[in-house]
């Protein structure tokens, strides 16, 4: 045991050296920051008023309700234009930096009047296509629904005088339920949606990042020990060669885990600033100590297993730069379920496909972050045990390649052919 | 004196049919220095690796202290020490942390660890900095902790593999004297492997000369010199050394023929051998500034061994 932690000692001081806590640091600095630009950015597009001219070839009485309804409304300055050309109105909303020219064409309150339905033209002036530009145009977009809205609750004061207008506007108000296994909770299918979106990205973004870093981090750490001979050092000493597989993948492992629980607090910290009001309460949706106890053992195996794979893959590369290619494979398996997943559910896929997701490893953790939502802690388990086997059979493996000659021997190089 | 290791018929075959090493039989006395030389390819590494554990061998058996280097692999390890061509330090550590980290793998108790690191570390002179980081020395300096790395356990046997390579010729002398000092002082037995003829002169009680995965000859270094003693080797400063040298190259009596800054070295037997060198240079009309006899170093050895077809 004293062996074990000696040896794990030396690998986690091996492996954090100031070049990974630099960019582990860097990693955090980044999503701060990222978070508290894009957010801002946001909160002041929302916070601003709309620029918006209007052209009035009308000017009837409607068109002037409309021009004061505009007026009215908060987080607009409207700008009223006195020229006669579009063209010319158009050049003038440019100058006044407007988002919108609105133009309300002669014969607009005559139309109103008869209840034809009237035309406004809407010129939105695009100078960019970032969030304060994208804002801008939503809301100019909303004020004139809301105007819309406006004018059409006076038809229905004037046609039903006493009448609550919204109830003949909008006679049936439909108000939405969600039942999970079970649980009636108020909300609508979107809602899952939205919030399954960030389970399914979540997971899956901080799983690979997981494995590629501690893979990477284990081949590379087999290369240089083997294009620097100390492994073979290592393996002269009178300590099991099982111990050394074990602090190596232990060493990575622990590594990995702070890398990830880093990640994961950036990435949540980064998603709050940039989504501020889009949390949901959904008591039946939330996993429970059972459902998260089985996501980390997931993670954790899927993690174990790639290490495993990497170490067997290192123990093939000669130095450091071969080392980096041989993850490709790793990382392969783990794009593959990340994408397939992304766009349909493990449950509505043909059989081939969710055969071949069991089998790649990598995918049981995303499959189990849906999964365990909707209480199907089945394929949760049969992916755990999987797992379980899968590394166990690596392990085993590893242990043999260690133990054999091939350690020292073994080899894969990519020749060009000539 | 007692024999430590004994090997007999030694044979490595490699999974690709390469025969590494092909009945290696030899022994090696307590205290003893045991130099490995050899061109690439000859076996050395293979050889040293499956006396240090690392591979096992397609047959024979390797003896270390009485224990089998297969069947008690583990004992044997504890009993050895492997100093590698590429220094086995970790750089983030001090140089008495290094040693401690290795000394803790030996599993050897905490006070008696702390008592040789201290003990080591003043005999390489290196006391002084044991607790600066490794990353801030010298090669030289980071060899004498590698070299002392590799004593940690007091081992009874202790592999070099090329110690030197890569040194500067300073720091290779002192590497040398250090070596020579530890075997004297702790009674260890060598087995160094290196390229450098002089080093494993200077060292070597008896070196063997490995090639094609046999042992050419085994014998100390006067001895092997001595075998070559029926040729005569010439040392020529010439005019026109290019001219001359092709001369004398196709004469019946020259074996072997190189030239260095003007200075021809001619190997070859035969009783006009002289005569017919002189008469050869002089044919091409290059003058002959200086001529002498020289005794066959290590390396006229090594050549004519590797190279020469005996």
């Amino acid at each position: 045991m004293s062996h074990l932690t000696n040896l794990l000692r030396k690998e986690v001081k091996e492996l954090m050296t100031g070049q990974m806590i630099a960019s582990m640091l860097l990693m955090i600095f980044m999503f701060a920051i990222l978070g508290n630009v894009i957010g801002n950015v946001q909160s002041e597009a929302m916070k601003q008023e709309v620029r918006i001219s209007l052209l009035d070839l009308d000017m009837s009485a409607e068109s002037k309700k409309l021009t004061e309804l505009l007026n009215s409304q908060q987080n607009v300055a409207l700008t009223t234009l006195g020229t006669e050309s579009t063209e010319d109105a158009l050049k003038i909303a440019d100058n006044h930096s407007s988002s919108a020219l609105l133009v309300i064409p002669s014969g607009f309150g005559e139309k109103i009047d008869n209840k034809e339905g009237a035309d406004v033209d809407v010129y939105g002036i695009v100078r960019g296509l970032g969030i304060m530009d994208t804002t801008n145009s939503a809301k100019t977009q909303v004020a004139v629904s809301v105007i819309n809205e406006l004018i059409a609750q006076e038809y229905v004061r004037e046609a039903y005088p006493g009448t609550e207008p919204s109830n003949i506007l909008n006679p049936v108000r439909p108000k939405s339920f969600i039942v999970l296994r079970g649980v009636v909770s108020e909300g609508s299918p979107e809602m899952i949606t939205s919030l399954l979106m960030g389970q399914s990205v979540l997971v899956p973004v901080i799983l690979m990042i997981a494995i590629m870093f501690a893979g990477q981090m284990v081949i590379t750490s087999m290369g240089m020990e083997k294009e620097n001979k100390t492994l073979e050092t290592l393996l002269t000493l009178p300590v099991s060669r099982s111990t050394i597989i074990l602090g190596k993948i232990g060493g990575a492992t622990i590594v990995a885990f702070i890398m990830s629980i880093i990640y994961l607090l950036g990435f949540g910290y980064y998603m709050r600033s940039i989504t501020p009001n889009s949390s949901i309460s959904m008591p039946s949706l939330s996993m429970g100590v059972l459902g998260y106890a089985l996501l980390g053992v997931s993670l954790f195996l899927a993690i174990l297993v790639a290490l495993s794979l990497s170490m067997l893959l290192g123990v093939y590369s000669q130095d450091t730069k071969s080392a980096q290619t041989m993850i490709m494979p790793v990382t392969l398996l783990v794009m593959i379920p990340f994408f397939l997943l992304m766009f349909s559910d493990y449950t509505t896929m043909p059989t081939a496909l969710r055969a071949l997701l069991f089998a790649i490893p990598f995918s049981h953790p995303m499959i189990a972050s849906r999964a365990l939502l909707f209480g199907d802690y089945a394929v949760v388990i049969a992916g755990i045990v999987y797992m379980a086997l899968f590394a166990v059979i690596l392990w085993l493996i590893t242990i043999r390649v260690f133990r054999s000659d091939r350690i020292i021997t073994a080899k894969i190089t990519f020749r060009r052919k000539r | 004196m007692a024999e430590i290791i004994e090997v007999n018929d030694l044979v490595k075959v490699f999974r690709n049919g390469v025969r590494a090493v092909d009945g290696v039989s030899f022994t090696v006395s307590k205290g003893e220095i045991f130099g490995f030389l050899g061109p690439n390819g000859a076996g050395k590494s293979t050889t040293l690796r499956m006396l240090s554990t690392l591979l096992r061998p397609t047959s024979g058996t390797a003896i270390i202290d009485g224990l089998d280097v297969v069947r008690d692999a583990r004992e044997v390890r504890k009993r050895i020490g492997l100093v590698a061509e590429k220094m086995i330090l970790y750089d983030y550590l001090t140089p008495y942390e290094n040693l401690r980290l290795f000394g803790k793998l030996y599993s050897i108790e905490e006070k008696e660890l702390d008592k040789r690191i201290n003990e080591l570390l003043k005999t390489v002179e290196m006391d002084k900095w044991k607790n600066e980081r490794v990353k801030n020395f010298s090669t030289g300096m980071r060899q004498r902790i590698n070299l002392v790395r590799g004593l940690i356990n007091y081992p009874k046997v202790l592999f070099l593999d090329e110690p030197t390579l890569g040194l500067d010729p300073h720091s290779s002398v002192e590497i040398r004297q250090l070596i020579a000092k530890l075997n004297k002082e702790m009674n260890i037995t060598v087995i160094l492997t290196t390229h450098y003829m002089e080093e494993v002169d200077a060292l070597a009680d008896r070196i063997a000369i490995m090639n094609n995965g046999k042992i050419a000859a085994l014998d100390t270094s006067e001895n092997l010199k001595r075998r070559i003693s029926e040729e005569t080797i010439l040392e020529a400063k010439v005019t026109d050394s290019a001219g001359a040298l092709k001369a004398v190259r196709a004469l019946e009596y020259v074996r072997d023929v190189s030239s260095s800054d003007g200075v021809l070295r001619i190997t070859g037997q035969g009783r006009d051998f002289v005569d017919a060198v002189i008469n050869s240079i002089k044919s091409t009309g290059a003058k002959i500034i200086s001529i002498k006899e020289v005794e066959p170093s290590l390396e006229d050895v090594f050549i004519k061994l590797t190279y020469g077809g005996e």
